[in-house]
């Protein structure tokens, strides 16, 4: 193996690692003990910096190749992904500049850094150990960044639960990765999908893939792996929310799509109507239509705008898995990893503007049940209406980019058998709890506008969150009624073309 | 082509309401009322310069999101003039009704104008995509619209009927997948998708899926009870567009995408929906029969009337669909004018819509122009010849009796029944005495503002128009439907 080649090819992570121990030498030795204010802002901009030139270096078009065992493979896709998290995490930054009180500045970006290296490396590698590695890094960083409050009692026990909720599914996940190299010998996917017999439906391989699924539905927060999520939500920093519910997912779903199509391709099974057979797409359905259900269902009930988004949450990762699951079939194969990336970036961007916004409403009230939405029409109509395009795109109204999305998603998994329809009963499902989602969503947004408000105390909100946040607001409405910009002019459609 | 300008107008119109800070409401109403008359115009102006043949006359197209196919594509035939020129004449004399809101009036007219823009939309669309587009949109300023400006149970009221609608929405959605899916995701072009040949097994599931899904816009029973709570809690110009106009675009759905594509389906279900559409006709009528809430009357009689509409279209034959054109514009003006009576003339100004307290006022008397133009709307609406409602629903009847004629019979009893609820409320509403012994003073009421006469006289009128003079429309509808979009319906899919 050529280190030349490895220090190439993870050059972006090399920066933004370089970037975190500059925060953190910074942050500790040089501006120690000037005001919060001075140090969030220069911890910022350095995270951003490196964040910044990370995307330089993946933009050049020479950067691609592999390395040996699939420990590092790049090609344009992966590319566009890494840039798209990279951005995720440069809004997840300038969020944090204007919602926290911290006092340990420095190690809060540092953590947010490190858990974007983990991202970086999750969805560029085919390397099981390596991506094991990888996971962790992502994992770990997160369940520190969630208990970062730690005079908070409700943050720590957040943080906990995230961590034992997720050392256990790694366990699980490891387990089944040890099974797959046990059946194959072998650690790289590509490996493994030649040495697997096709069709197979061995018990101990059925078992490695269930192993897989629980870490996968772990990652998304899919039903019935999602009980950490509701907390965590409401717990844990916002940014930090924000960063679990954009990034995170982000890289976990395109990182698990690839892995079962690259490596488990043969043994997808199927999940059509009356037309089963044991693989990994049975038990890709059946989460997704139980993330669906439950978390609609559940989300009905919350009284607490984060618990609401992180049950939605939940849904989403529904919708989203019908995206992985249409990448089981051949001739679905790129339409459906072009929906699910379509699907999965717009969901992040409102994401991190639902939770802008719901940092806007807790810097002023601190606190952010529906009481506090009430009558916040008179108090920020900018915030008001950026709600209603973050709300009723995650509903799926057009013309936002959640409609657009959702419709791309479902008629690709209908056109994974296209003339017998047999894949029917998952869409019909999926777009019944959407429907119900609507009811939800309108009550914050019945909060917003038709009630009064309860006192009139000044609303502020600082200029960067609001620039933030009607950055989003534009992106998910221009995505949904211009989607073609992001298949054509940002080139998704090609990369997902020339392979995954 | 001039007729898109309506969706173009109203939006920017919206776009002006939610982001400009006008000083007065002045301002704001001479503004609105300057969009409806250009709406109007366009409408007018678009009509004439239509060839009026079995053309969908292409408007404009362009490639909209080429990786899915999906084209914006607006086209016209007679049926969409026809319906657009209903949503232009409804939703000015809306707004002249709504002359006396004063509670956030920008935010009222920009969800009012988005309303009417999307609704527009759906009428001119020629991509099922696009239409779909609309036709959701559509939904969220009812919302609002009733929640915040509505009356009685608004907030109750308005999320029924959002929830309905999006219920119907999301069946439609499945039916809209299936199309795209089944046809090779490739169009949505609705003179594409004609060409294609659905299966019977897929037809005879999706159709029901697709019908039920717009037929609950459009008052289909047992799925109507959205519209009289709705009706009743929405603004007085909010009931006028969802009588007059909304509910127009769920049955415009079930015309356009659910009987062209699904035509074997149609067949098979055709006997269901006529019995639903009969049980929405008689049943809807006797509720309104026994109703004391002077609203609730005209909301179930909402029911009844576009339950002629979902008949008619069942009937498969030209005159059975005419007829169920023609209702949809009569329906349209006749429930504007009698919610704009009931709702601005009557509720705003006595505070009550209960029909026995409305009895002890004797109305007729303190306000003679509501009390005339109810009884015109009134016999209007139950059929009265010179009228549109007559033309509309004699055709219907007419076009069921070719086909069964057991159902024209029980229609026509339908329309007695509407004689009835609507004499009941005549005279419990206007022409009621004062009970013996009761000394009650007359008490004087705020005038009908010059507004309120004038949108009332251009309903009254455009009824009157084209109650004496069908062919104004059917000139347009005739044509339209023997155009190639409709041949599937003649010839019953190949059964």
């Amino acid at each position: 193996m050529s280190y030349l080649k490895m220090i190439e090819l993870s050059s972006p992570e090399i920066i933004l690692t370089i970037a975190l121990f500059l925060i953190l030498t910074v942050d500790l030795f040089i501006i120690n003990n000037a005001g919060s204010r001075v140090r969030m802002l220069v911890s910022a901009s350095i995270s951003i910096i490196g964040c910044v030139l990370a995307i330089a270096f993946i933009g050049s078009p020479t950067f691609r190749g592999a390395l040996e065992g699939g420990i590092l493979v790049l090609f344009p896709l992966t590319n566009w992904v890494k840039i798209a998290l990279i951005i995720c995490a440069i809004i997840t930054i300038l969020i944090s500049v204007e919602s926290l009180n911290l006092a340990n500045i420095g190690e809060y970006y540092a953590m947010l850094l490190l858990s974007l290296i983990g991202m970086l490396f999750l969805v560029s590698s085919e390397n099981l150990l390596m991506v094991f590695i990888s996971l962790e890094l992502v994992g770990i960083s997160l369940y520190i960044l969630t208990a970062f409050y730690k005079g908070n009692r409700n943050s720590v026990e957040a943080g906990f639960k995230y961590f034992v909720f997720g050392g256990i599914t790694s366990a699980i996940f490891l387990f089944g990765l040890s099974i797959i190299y046990g059946l194959t010998g072998s650690l790289e996917l590509k490996e493994i999908v030649r040495l697997l017999p096709v069709n197979s439906q061995m018990p101990l391989l059925m078992l490695a893939l269930a192993m897989i699924v629980v870490g996968f539905g772990f990652k998304i927060a899919a039903a019935p792996f999602h009980l950490w999520a509701p907390d965590v939500y409401q717990c844990a920093p916002l940014p930090t929310t924000a960063f679990i519910a954009s990034g995170s997912k982000l890289a976990a779903f395109y990182f698990f799509s690839k892995l079962m199509v690259n490596g488990f391709e043969n043994v997808s099974g199927r999940a059509g109507w009356s037309d089963f057979s044991s693989g990994w797409l049975p038990m890709f359905s059946v989460i997704a239509i139980a993330s669906v259900v439950i978390g609609n269902v559940t989300a009905i009930v919350q009284k607490e705008v984060r618990r609401l988004l992180a049950y939605s949450a939940v849904a989403q990762a529904g919708y989203m898995l019908l995206g992985s699951i249409s990448c089981a079939n051949y001739e679905t194969r790129f339409i459906g990893m072009n929906s699910l990336i379509y699907y999965a970036i717009t969901y992040s961007l409102t994401m991190l503007g639902a939770f802008a916004c719901v940092v806007a409403v807790e810097n002023n009230f601190s606190k952010s049940s529906f009481s506090e939405f009430s009558g916040l029409y008179k108090k920020s109509p900018l915030l008001s209406f950026a709600m209603v395009v973050f709300l009723l795109s995650l509903a799926g109204i057009p013309p936002l980019s959640g409609f657009l999305g959702k419709f791309y998603l479902f008629s690709t998994t209908a056109r994974m058998d296209q003339s017998q329809l047999k894949m029917m009963w998952i869409v019909i499902v999926a777009v019944l709890m959407s429907a119900v989602s609507l009811y939800y969503y309108l009550l914050v947004l019945k909060q917003i506008f038709v009630k009064e408000p309860q006192n009139d105390k000044a609303f502020i909100v600082p200029t960067l969150l609001k620039l933030v946040i009607v950055f989003l607001a534009i992106a998910v409405v221009v995505f949904g009624i211009f989607p073609e910009l992001m298949f054509g002019y940002l080139g998704l459609n090609n990369v997902v073309k020339s392979g995954f | 082509m001039i007729l898109s300008f309506t969706i173009y107008i109203s939006f920017l119109c919206a776009l002006i309401f939610a982001v400009v800070p006008f000083k007065s409401n002045k301002q704001i109403r001479a503004l609105a009322l300057l969009t409806g008359i250009m709406n109007l115009a366009a409408s007018f102006i678009g009509a004439f310069n239509h060839p009026g043949d079995d053309n969908f006359t292409e408007i404009i197209r362009v490639q909209w999101i080429k990786t899915l196919g999906i084209e914006y594509y607006l086209a016209a035939d007679g049926i969409s003039i026809v319906l657009v020129l209903l949503v232009s004449i409804a939703s000015l004399a809306g707004i002249l009704f709504s002359f006396n809101i004063e509670h956030r009036l920008r935010g009222y007219f920009a969800l009012y104008f988005l309303l009417i823009g999307s609704v527009y939309g759906v009428f001119l669309s020629a991509d099922i995509f696009l239409l779909f587009v609309f036709y959701e949109l559509a939904v969220i300023p009812k919302y609002f619209l009733i929640a915040i400006w509505g009356s009685t149970n608004r907030e109750y009221g308005a999320m029924k009927l959002v929830i309905y609608s999006f219920i119907g929405s999301a069946l439609v959605l499945i039916g809209l997948i299936v199309i795209y899916a089944y046809s090779g995701g490739a169009t949505m072009n609705l003179m594409e998708l004609i060409k294609v040949q659905f299966p019977y097994n897929i037809q005879i599931w999706v159709f029901p899926l697709v019908f039920v899904g717009f037929g609950i816009l459009a008052g289909l029973f047992p799925f109507h009870t959205w519209a009289p709570t709705g009706h009743v809690a929405a603004p007085t110009a909010a009931s006028m567009l969802l009588a007059g106009v909304i509910m127009k675009l769920g049955a415009y759905g079930c015309l356009r995408i659910a009987l062209p594509l699904f035509p074997i389906g149609a067949h098979y279900w055709q006997v269901p929906i006529i019995v639903l559409s009969l049980v929405g006709i008689i049943w809807g009528g006797a509720v309104a029969l026994t109703q004391r809430d002077f609203k609730y009357v005209i909301g179930y009689s909402s029911v009844s009337h576009m339950g002629f509409v979902l008949l008619g279209l069942m009937t498969f034959n030209v005159i059975g669909l005419a007829g169920s054109v023609f209702q949809m514009f009569s329906h349209g003006i006749i429930a504007g004018l009698l919610f704009g009576v009931v709702g601005r003339m009557v509720y705003d100004r006595t505070h009550t819509r209960d029909l026995y307290e409305l009895k002890e006022l004797t109305l007729n008397k303190a306000m003679p122009f509501a009390a005339f133009t109810f009884v015109v709307a009134g016999f209007a609406s139950m059929g009265l010849p010179g009228f549109s409602g007559f033309v509309g629903e004699l055709q219907i009847i007419i076009g069921v009796w070719k086909i069964m004629p057991l159902p024209a019979v029980l229609a026509a009893v339908g329309i007695l029944i509407s004689a009835a609820y609507m004499l009941r409320a005549m005279q419990f509403a206007f022409f009621g005495e004062h009970l013996k012994g009761t000394d009650k003073k007359e008490k004087t009421y705020e005038p009908i503002s010059i507004y309120e006469k004038v949108g009332a006289v251009i309903l009254i009128s455009s009824s009157l128009a084209v109650g004496l003079f069908p062919n104004l429309l059917l000139n347009w509808i005739i044509p339209a439907l023997q155009s190639p979009i409709f041949m599937p319906i003649w010839k019953g899919g190949g059964l």
